[in-house]
């Protein structure tokens, strides 16, 4: 059988750094090189750049990811993740809603990793649900 | 659980309007959920397929699949061409000829060979 890209716990153990804002224990998952790209639409090159928009978001919100369902392969990784979002201040703009200090927005998406040697290469994200539909 | 030859025979129905080929891997009670859609019980689906395969050739094409133990992700293609119009479209008017190329991520539930739970989210409007 061939060998999975990554384990269940690495996977796991990159959405906890990210929901602890611990920057350096999810930018070790990136490659240098790699490609985001939100609802098909933005598209964010590189794990600077990355880490930079991340920090943006995460200035003004707080951003909690559970994953509800997971799947490895050889080459990639296929995720549920629910996502909520709690406002820390007004940000009318940022989100597919305007929230106020305090509001929060939920959604569930539907994200395909690309792996090469244990880190992600490309993360493609589709919006499947949100509380504001 | 559904193998990736299943899977593959599964979209290779679908792609021929072998609605028994591809309709025998939903489950009496499999529930599809996707873009609007919210689809209960084997016949509806069929039924919905009759509706859109009467109006337009859908092909899919998938990109990649994941299978994990009770279930697999696929990356689908899928392209529409109208053959006939359909102004009401649930993905905008459509006149004959006209085509969609959108770009899905798919999570399928699996119980034993039969799909249980379809979902389905739009990446990209490709054209």
């Amino acid at each position: 059988m061939a060998e999975l890209c990554m384990t269940d716990a690495d996977f796991r153990a990159y959405l906890d750094a990210f929901n602890r804002d611990d920057y350096a224990g999810f930018r070790k998952y990136y490659a240098d090189d790699v490609l985001l790209v939100l609802g098909g639409k933005r598209e964010l090159k590189g794990a600077e750049t990355i880490i930079e928009f991340y920090r943006g978001v995460k200035g003004k919100t707080h951003r909690l990811i559970a994953a509800n369902r997971v799947i490895i392969g050889v080459d990639g990784i296929a995720a549920e993740l629910a996502s909520t979002f709690t406002a820390l201040e007004d940000v009318p703009d940022l989100l597919a809603v305007p929230l106020k200090k305090g509001e929060s927005y939920s959604h569930v998406t539907f994200a395909l990793y690309d792996v090469k040697d244990g880190k992600f290469t490309r993360i493609r994200s589709a919006r499947y649900w949100s509380d504001a539909e | 659980m559904i193998t990736p030859a299943q899977f593959a025979d599964y979209m290779d129905a679908f792609n021929r309007n072998d609605f028994d080929g591809f309709s025998k891997y939903y489950a009496e009670d499999v529930l599809f959920q996707g873009r609007g859609r919210h689809l209960v019980g084997r016949q509806a689906i069929i039924d919905f397929y009759r509706m859109v395969k009467d109006r337009m050739e859908e092909t899919i094409v998938v990109h990649h699949a994941y299978f994990g133990d009770d279930g697999f992700a696929a990356e689908l293609e899928t392209t529409l061409k109208a053959t006939k119009d359909w102004p009401d479209f649930f993905g905008g008017p459509m006149k004959v000829g006209d085509v969609k190329r959108s770009a899905n991520f798919v999570f399928y539930l699996v119980r034993g060979d039969k799909f249980v739970h379809i979902r389905s989210a739009n990446f990209a409007q490709l054209t």
